[in-house]
Protein backbone atom coordinates (compact mmCIF):
# COMPACT_ATOMS: atom_id res chain seq x y z
CA UNK A 1 0.00 0.00 0.00
CA UNK A 2 0.99 3.66 -0.95
CA UNK A 3 0.70 6.28 1.78
CA UNK A 4 0.66 9.69 1.16
CA UNK A 5 4.23 10.93 2.38
CA UNK A 6 4.45 13.21 5.63
CA UNK A 7 7.25 15.83 4.72
CA UNK A 8 8.92 17.94 7.28
CA UNK A 9 10.75 21.36 6.84
CA UNK A 10 11.60 24.06 9.01
CA UNK A 11 13.81 27.54 8.05
CA UNK A 12 14.41 30.89 9.66
CA UNK A 13 12.25 33.34 7.34
CA UNK A 14 8.82 32.49 5.81
CA UNK A 15 10.17 32.69 2.35
CA UNK A 16 13.38 30.05 3.24
CA UNK A 17 10.57 27.26 4.53
CA UNK A 18 8.21 28.08 2.40
CA UNK A 19 10.25 27.32 -0.58
CA UNK A 20 11.53 24.52 0.90
CA UNK A 21 8.07 23.37 1.33
CA UNK A 22 7.41 23.40 -2.12
CA UNK A 23 10.36 21.92 -3.54
CA UNK A 24 10.21 18.88 -0.98
CA UNK A 25 6.30 18.22 -1.94
CA UNK A 26 7.44 18.55 -5.86
CA UNK A 27 10.45 16.16 -4.96
CA UNK A 28 8.50 13.72 -3.00
CA UNK A 29 4.82 14.46 -3.33
CA UNK A 30 2.70 11.29 -4.39
CA UNK A 31 1.00 11.75 -7.56
CA UNK A 32 -2.44 10.94 -8.22
CA UNK A 33 -5.93 12.46 -9.80
CA UNK A 34 -7.74 13.58 -7.35
CA UNK A 35 -11.84 14.39 -7.52
CA UNK A 36 -10.84 18.25 -9.28
CA UNK A 37 -8.70 17.23 -11.72
CA UNK A 38 -10.22 17.23 -15.10
CA UNK A 39 -9.11 14.81 -17.99
CA UNK A 40 -5.99 14.92 -19.68
CA UNK A 41 -4.60 16.88 -16.87
CA UNK A 42 -1.29 15.92 -15.25
CA UNK A 43 -1.76 13.96 -11.93
CA UNK A 44 -1.74 16.24 -8.52
CA UNK A 45 0.80 16.24 -6.34
CA UNK A 46 0.12 16.04 -2.54
CA UNK A 47 1.70 15.01 0.92
CA UNK A 48 1.28 15.69 4.53
CA UNK A 49 3.31 18.89 5.46
CA UNK A 50 4.76 20.35 8.93
CA UNK A 51 6.45 23.46 8.50
CA UNK A 52 7.87 25.25 11.19
CA UNK A 53 9.26 28.80 10.61
CA UNK A 54 11.59 30.02 13.56
CA UNK A 55 11.44 34.04 12.81
CA UNK A 56 8.16 34.81 11.33
CA UNK A 57 8.87 38.33 10.89
CA UNK A 58 12.70 38.12 10.00
CA UNK A 59 13.15 38.87 6.25
CA UNK A 60 12.68 37.50 3.39
CA UNK A 61 9.39 37.35 4.65
CA UNK A 62 7.94 37.11 0.93
CA UNK A 63 8.39 34.89 -1.60
CA UNK A 64 8.32 35.63 -5.54
CA UNK A 65 6.25 32.72 -5.71
CA UNK A 66 3.50 34.15 -3.91
CA UNK A 67 -0.04 33.99 -5.59
CA UNK A 68 -0.86 37.33 -6.62
CA UNK A 69 1.23 40.90 -6.19
CA UNK A 70 1.84 43.32 -2.86
CA UNK A 71 -1.81 44.48 -3.23
CA UNK A 72 -3.62 40.86 -2.57
CA UNK A 73 -0.94 40.12 0.54
CA UNK A 74 -2.09 43.22 1.81
CA UNK A 75 -5.87 42.64 0.68
CA UNK A 76 -5.74 39.00 2.30
CA UNK A 77 -4.61 40.75 5.51
CA UNK A 78 -7.24 42.76 6.05
CA UNK A 79 -10.15 40.38 5.34
CA UNK A 80 -8.19 38.47 8.17
CA UNK A 81 -8.89 41.34 9.92
CA UNK A 82 -12.60 41.33 9.31
CA UNK A 83 -12.92 43.75 6.08
CA UNK A 84 -15.16 41.10 4.34
CA UNK A 85 -17.69 39.84 6.56
CA UNK A 86 -20.26 41.21 5.94
CA UNK A 87 -19.92 39.34 2.36
CA UNK A 88 -20.68 36.22 3.74
CA UNK A 89 -24.32 34.97 2.40
CA UNK A 90 -27.49 34.28 3.99
CA UNK A 91 -26.91 30.20 4.15
CA UNK A 92 -30.66 29.77 3.45
CA UNK A 93 -31.17 31.52 0.17
CA UNK A 94 -29.80 29.96 -3.28
CA UNK A 95 -29.87 33.03 -5.01
CA UNK A 96 -27.46 34.63 -2.80
CA UNK A 97 -24.28 34.50 -4.40
CA UNK A 98 -21.94 36.04 -1.48
CA UNK A 99 -19.32 33.89 0.58
CA UNK A 100 -20.26 31.05 2.77
CA UNK A 101 -17.92 32.38 5.53
CA UNK A 102 -15.04 34.23 5.91
CA UNK A 103 -12.24 32.89 8.65
CA UNK A 104 -12.33 36.29 10.62
CA UNK A 105 -16.04 35.74 11.08
CA UNK A 106 -15.93 32.28 12.07
CA UNK A 107 -13.13 32.97 14.52
CA UNK A 108 -14.61 36.22 15.49
CA UNK A 109 -18.24 34.82 15.72
CA UNK A 110 -18.01 31.06 16.35
CA UNK A 111 -21.56 29.82 16.15
CA UNK A 112 -23.45 31.67 13.98
CA UNK A 113 -24.33 32.27 10.28
CA UNK A 114 -27.14 34.71 8.32
CA UNK A 115 -30.32 33.27 7.47
CA UNK A 116 -32.69 35.23 5.46
CA UNK A 117 -36.33 34.92 7.06
CA UNK A 118 -39.56 36.86 5.65
CA UNK A 119 -36.93 39.12 3.85
CA UNK A 120 -34.78 40.10 6.58
CA UNK A 121 -31.07 38.38 7.05
CA UNK A 122 -31.27 37.46 10.55
CA UNK A 123 -28.34 35.96 12.72
CA UNK A 124 -28.80 32.99 14.22
CA UNK A 125 -27.25 30.10 15.77
CA UNK A 126 -27.21 28.45 18.90
CA UNK A 127 -24.29 30.03 20.37
CA UNK A 128 -21.72 33.30 19.77
CA UNK A 129 -18.29 33.10 20.65
CA UNK A 130 -15.81 35.91 20.39
CA UNK A 131 -12.65 33.36 19.84
CA UNK A 132 -10.05 36.57 19.54
CA UNK A 133 -11.25 38.09 22.52
CA UNK A 134 -10.55 34.78 24.41
CA UNK A 135 -7.26 33.90 23.02
CA UNK A 136 -5.70 37.29 24.03
CA UNK A 137 -7.46 37.39 27.83
CA UNK A 138 -6.60 33.55 28.20
CA UNK A 139 -2.83 34.30 26.90
CA UNK A 140 -2.66 37.76 28.86
CA UNK A 141 -3.86 36.03 32.19
CA UNK A 142 -1.77 33.10 31.96
CA UNK A 143 1.29 33.29 29.37
CA UNK A 144 1.95 29.63 28.90
CA UNK A 145 -1.80 28.40 28.66
CA UNK A 146 -2.34 25.54 26.30
CA UNK A 147 -5.76 26.71 25.56
CA UNK A 148 -5.47 29.54 23.38
CA UNK A 149 -7.32 28.16 20.40
CA UNK A 150 -9.74 29.09 17.78
CA UNK A 151 -11.30 26.98 15.36
CA UNK A 152 -13.33 27.45 12.12
CA UNK A 153 -14.67 24.44 11.27
CA UNK A 154 -18.37 24.59 12.15
CA UNK A 155 -20.11 20.81 11.76
CA UNK A 156 -23.31 21.70 12.31
CA UNK A 157 -23.24 23.57 8.59
CA UNK A 158 -21.22 20.64 6.99
CA UNK A 159 -24.32 19.36 5.24
CA UNK A 160 -25.93 22.84 4.08
CA UNK A 161 -22.36 25.08 2.81
CA UNK A 162 -20.01 23.70 -0.23
CA UNK A 163 -16.63 25.31 0.77
CA UNK A 164 -15.17 25.08 4.05
CA UNK A 165 -12.36 26.61 5.58
CA UNK A 166 -8.53 25.39 4.67
CA UNK A 167 -7.12 26.41 8.18
CA UNK A 168 -9.27 25.28 10.77
CA UNK A 169 -7.26 25.73 14.33
CA UNK A 170 -5.09 28.38 14.91
CA UNK A 171 -3.09 27.81 18.34
CA UNK A 172 -0.97 30.09 20.42
CA UNK A 173 0.33 27.31 22.59
CA UNK A 174 2.61 29.07 25.11
CA UNK A 175 4.27 32.54 25.65
CA UNK A 176 7.43 32.30 26.75
CA UNK A 177 9.43 35.46 27.72
CA UNK A 178 13.36 36.76 28.39
CA UNK A 179 12.69 36.64 32.28
CA UNK A 180 11.23 33.29 32.32
CA UNK A 181 7.26 34.79 32.45
CA UNK A 182 7.36 37.75 33.59
CA UNK A 183 9.74 40.12 31.73
CA UNK A 184 9.08 42.50 29.14
CA UNK A 185 9.16 41.14 26.23
CA UNK A 186 6.92 37.83 25.29
CA UNK A 187 6.55 35.63 22.75
CA UNK A 188 3.90 33.88 21.23
CA UNK A 189 4.63 30.33 20.19
CA UNK A 190 1.60 29.54 17.39
CA UNK A 191 0.31 26.66 15.53
CA UNK A 192 -2.03 26.56 12.08
CA UNK A 193 -3.67 22.97 10.52
CA UNK A 194 -5.07 22.90 7.52
CA UNK A 195 -7.17 19.93 6.41
CA UNK A 196 -6.56 20.59 2.46
CA UNK A 197 -4.17 23.36 1.31
CA UNK A 198 -3.77 23.99 -2.39
CA UNK A 199 -0.07 25.79 -2.55
CA UNK A 200 0.55 27.61 -5.59
CA UNK B 1 -0.51 33.39 0.99
CA UNK B 2 -2.32 31.96 4.24
CA UNK B 3 0.88 31.77 6.22
CA UNK B 4 1.89 35.12 5.18
CA UNK B 5 -2.04 36.19 6.38
CA UNK B 6 -1.82 34.67 9.58
CA UNK B 7 1.56 35.67 10.60
CA UNK B 8 0.24 39.37 9.96
CA UNK B 9 -2.86 38.21 11.52
CA UNK B 10 -0.90 36.94 14.65
CA UNK B 11 1.18 39.92 14.78
CA UNK B 12 -1.74 42.84 14.55
CA UNK B 13 -4.58 41.18 16.20
CA UNK B 14 -3.35 38.46 18.84
CA UNK B 15 0.06 39.93 19.82
CA UNK B 16 -1.09 43.63 19.49
CA UNK B 17 -4.01 42.77 21.67
CA UNK B 18 -1.82 40.88 24.26
CA UNK B 19 0.57 43.80 24.12
CA UNK B 20 -2.55 46.36 24.56
CA UNK B 21 -4.12 44.12 27.56
CA UNK B 22 -0.69 43.74 29.61
CA UNK B 23 1.38 46.95 28.50
CA UNK B 24 4.06 44.34 27.66
CA UNK B 25 6.23 44.15 24.30
CA UNK B 26 4.95 41.06 22.29
CA UNK B 27 7.06 39.55 19.41
CA UNK B 28 6.10 36.86 17.13
CA UNK B 29 7.99 33.15 17.98
CA UNK B 30 8.17 30.21 15.91
CA UNK B 31 5.06 28.93 13.85
CA UNK B 32 3.96 25.52 13.11
CA UNK B 33 1.97 24.83 10.22
CA UNK B 34 0.66 21.44 9.64
CA UNK B 35 -1.18 20.56 6.49
CA UNK B 36 -3.08 17.57 5.79
CA UNK B 37 -2.93 17.22 2.29
CA UNK B 38 -0.06 20.32 0.76
CA UNK B 39 -0.83 19.87 -2.87
CA UNK B 40 -0.38 21.23 -6.15
CA UNK B 41 -3.52 20.12 -8.65
CA UNK B 42 -1.94 18.85 -11.82
CA UNK B 43 -3.32 21.59 -13.61
CA UNK B 44 -1.38 23.92 -12.20
CA UNK B 45 2.07 21.96 -12.12
CA UNK B 46 3.52 23.69 -15.58
CA UNK B 47 3.03 27.33 -14.01
CA UNK B 48 4.83 26.13 -10.74
CA UNK B 49 7.51 25.12 -12.62
CA UNK B 50 7.71 28.45 -13.97
CA UNK B 51 6.90 30.31 -11.13
CA UNK B 52 9.65 28.38 -8.59
CA UNK B 53 11.02 25.06 -9.58
CA UNK B 54 12.91 26.02 -13.03
CA UNK B 55 14.38 28.68 -11.63
CA UNK B 56 15.95 27.59 -8.44
CA UNK B 57 19.04 26.55 -10.27
CA UNK B 58 19.56 29.65 -11.81
CA UNK B 59 18.59 32.20 -10.09
CA UNK B 60 19.88 33.63 -6.36
CA UNK B 61 17.72 33.11 -3.49
CA UNK B 62 17.73 36.65 -2.88
CA UNK B 63 15.98 37.33 -6.80
CA UNK B 64 13.54 34.61 -5.81
CA UNK B 65 12.29 36.78 -2.26
CA UNK B 66 11.48 39.85 -1.39
CA UNK B 67 11.83 41.56 2.32
CA UNK B 68 8.84 42.53 3.76
CA UNK B 69 10.62 45.23 6.32
CA UNK B 70 12.40 47.16 3.69
CA UNK B 71 10.48 50.72 3.40
CA UNK B 72 9.80 50.70 -0.05
CA UNK B 73 7.80 47.58 -0.09
CA UNK B 74 6.20 48.79 3.27
CA UNK B 75 5.25 51.52 1.52
CA UNK B 76 3.49 49.84 -1.25
CA UNK B 77 1.99 47.53 1.10
CA UNK B 78 0.18 50.49 3.09
CA UNK B 79 -0.71 52.42 0.40
CA UNK B 80 -2.88 48.98 -1.23
CA UNK B 81 -4.99 49.96 1.34
CA UNK B 82 -7.22 52.20 0.00
CA UNK B 83 -7.37 50.47 -3.55
CA UNK B 84 -8.78 46.91 -1.42
CA UNK B 85 -11.20 49.19 0.66
CA UNK B 86 -12.53 50.63 -3.16
CA UNK B 87 -12.40 47.43 -4.37
CA UNK B 88 -14.44 46.04 -1.46
CA UNK B 89 -17.40 49.26 -1.56
CA UNK B 90 -17.57 47.98 -5.71
CA UNK B 91 -18.15 44.49 -4.96
CA UNK B 92 -20.99 45.76 -2.12
CA UNK B 93 -22.46 47.65 -4.62
CA UNK B 94 -22.58 44.80 -6.91
CA UNK B 95 -24.36 41.92 -4.42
Amino acid sequence: MKNIPVITVSGKTLAETYEAALINLYEKGTRFKTQYDKPGDPLSIDCTMNMTIEEPETDPVIHMAFPGGIDDLKEYVLELKGYKDHWVKNINDEKDTRWEYTYHGRIKNYGVWKELQEGESVEVGPFKVDQIEGVINKISKQPFTRQAQMITWMPILTSTVTTHPVCNRCGTAFWKTKKGFTGSTATSVSEVTTPGEQVL
Amino acid sequence: MNMFGFIQFNKEVIAAGVAEKTGKTVKLGRLNWQADSYHIYGKDIQAAKERLFNRVADMPFEERTMPFNDPFIRDMYDAAEPAVIAKIKIFDERH
